[in-house]
């Protein structure tokens, strides 16, 4: 999963929950990020769509559970723009 | 009959089990079985609590054959059911709690609407998984596709399973003889002569301990006996006590019923206000303020629609936003003994909130809050000292029992050597108990 996108969003967590060292995988669930709750979770969603120009809708948000499902959301989204 | 009473577990619970006992060719469909002894269990409350539960399953199964992307007759169809789930709620007086059929009725219809969810084929079916919720399930709600899901699977006998399930009903039956046992002594407590601080303190501490052992014990209780039917609903309490932020704490209690509020309300209202308004990102707190306390409002007044339960969402809507936009627990947590402090600071807020959302009324509320917090002469008798000391371990004991149960059970690897304790235990405290009660979940 090293990839740019796996890079780029990676660089977007870290900006979102404010921790330049964060350290993730993709099997991270969002309940171990310190700082995440239901606020920061959106949060991320939003500055996401902003990076990577894509659009969620309300329901796939709600199914976003761990960095691993929010990966593939952005890889599926951006090479179907 | 309610769930957890010695009826329950004498004629309905193995009346349950006898499915596996059936040829197999009496055993198909799946769902076959649990619809039949769910209405046999809805018809033994009353014919209001089953006219209740099948009016509204066979609305929704017809309705939402129709919604998906109809946003006129989804508006008009949640209306129309939150005012039926209102009028059950406050006028009825049902045996059975009319809240988590509705929410996973509710919950059926925003899937079906946002397309996540197909279109269920049998009414038969859909209502197997419906009328299920009433009896193994007033306590977590489960997302309607994995509940669904379920109903279609097939199931057979487990001695793994039953076993784990077992370890779950025992867990829930220690727990509601622990609540009931506080019940019991918090009205010691009041004939005794302490002081309005000690007396406030220890009261809401036990009363804390015993919506705990309540509610998630009733989780217990339905989570061992979905397990025993092949379902694995949601875990409800993730250790609430042992939080160390306001939004740790809210996620962490009633927790499937907090998803639902995260998912249904929260989420899409913050989207739809951030549209409507325009707004940029940098001018995201706007709706994410609104959203917070709208939600949280609407999951005080759930509970009962007065003042101390809209200042109880107020209250902890400001927190979460302070804590969001502080950052204090992860601040706190970068210095040695901060997530001691994180904890403690939590613990009594979530005291504090805790007050609003049991009284009646605000100033009930507010004269509690005053006592909890009014004056020096603390803990200068010996009785004040053991009230409080018990009212820790009220609060302690079966937190950490189910700390041991449910997350170093595996590591023990024995879960005979658990289950044997917690009989012991569960024995115990039922033999002490005095009188049994109703769940509080019932009341919902």
């Amino acid at each position: 999963m090293e990839d740019d996108y796996w890079e780029r969003l990676l660089r977007v967590i870290r900006k979102t929950f404010r921790d330049p060292e964060l350290s993730v995988k993709s099997t991270t669930a969002f309940e171990d990020v310190p700082g995440w709750d239901s606020i920061g979770h959106l949060k991320l969603v939003l500055e996401v769509e902003k990076e990577f120009a894509i659009r969620f809708e309300v329901h796939e948000i709600a199914g976003i559970e761990s960095l691993g499902d929010l990966y593939t959301h952005v890889r599926t989204k951006s090479q179907s723009v | 009959m309610r769930l957890g009473s010695a009826l329950f577990f004498l004629w309905f619970l193995p009346f349950v089990l006898l499915r596996f006992f059936m040829p197999d060719r009496f055993k198909r469909p799946q769902w076959a079985w649990l619809l039949f002894i769910s209405l046999i269990y809805l018809f033994f409350h009353g014919v209001r609590e089953s006219l209740y539960v099948l009016f509204c399953t066979t609305s929704v199964f017809y309705i939402s054959r129709r919604i998906q992307g109809n946003s006129k007759l989804y508006i008009l169809t949640i209306a129309f059911f939150v005012c039926i789930w209102a009028l059950a709620k406050s006028t009825m007086s049902m045996s059975l709690s009319p809240s988590y059929v509705m929410f996973f009725l509710l919950a059926c219809l925003t899937e079906r609407y946002w397309g996540r969810l197909k279109a269920p084929e049998s009414l038969a079916e859909f209502t197997a998984g419906a009328a299920s919720l009433s009896w193994i399930n007033a306590g977590p709600v489960p997302h309607p596709r994995e509940h669904l899901a379920m109903i279609r699977n097939k199931f057979d006998f487990s001695p793994l399973i039953f076993r784990e399930a077992s370890l779950r009903i025992f867990l829930g039956l220690f727990k509601k003889g622990v609540a009931d046992s506080i019940l019991h002594w918090t009205i010691i407590m009041n004939t005794s002569q302490s002081s309005p601080m000690a007396l406030s303190w220890t009261k809401e501490l036990l009363r804390a301990a015993r919506l705990y052992c309540d509610f998630a014990g009733y989780a217990d209780i339905a989570i061992g006996v979905g397990l025993i039917l092949g379902h694995r609903l949601p875990e409800d309490f993730r250790f609430p006590f042992f939080a160390t932020s306001v939004s740790g704490y809210w996620r962490s209690w009633n927790s499937s019923v907090t998803t639902f509020f995260i998912i249904y309300v929260f989420n899409p209202l913050n989207l739809r206000l951030r549209s409507l308004a325009g707004l940029p990102l940098s001018g995201l707190w706007l709706p994410v303020a609104l959203s917070t306390y709208i939600t949280l409002i609407l999951s005080g007044v759930w509970h009962g629609f007065t003042l101390s339960q809209l200042t109880w969402g107020l209250f902890v809507g400001t927190l979460i936003l302070i804590e969001h936009y502080s950052r204090l627990p992860i601040v706190l947590a970068k210095f040695k003994g901060g997530v001691i402090v994180s904890w403690a600071l939590t613990f009594y807020l979530m005291m504090i909130a805790r007050v609003f959302s049991t009284q009646t009324s605000f100033a009930a509320a507010w004269l509690i809050i005053e006592r909890m917090h009014s004056g020096v002469k603390f803990l200068r008798m010996r009785h004040e000292l053991l009230g409080l000391s018990l009212a820790i371990l009220a609060v302690s004991v079966p937190h950490s029992i189910d700390y041991l149960c449910l997350r170093k059970v595996d590591v023990v690897s024995s879960v005979w050597r658990w289950m044997f304790v917690l009989f012991i235990l569960m024995c115990t405290v039922w033999l002490f108990r005095d009188y049994g009660t109703a769940f509080i979940y019932e009341g919902y």
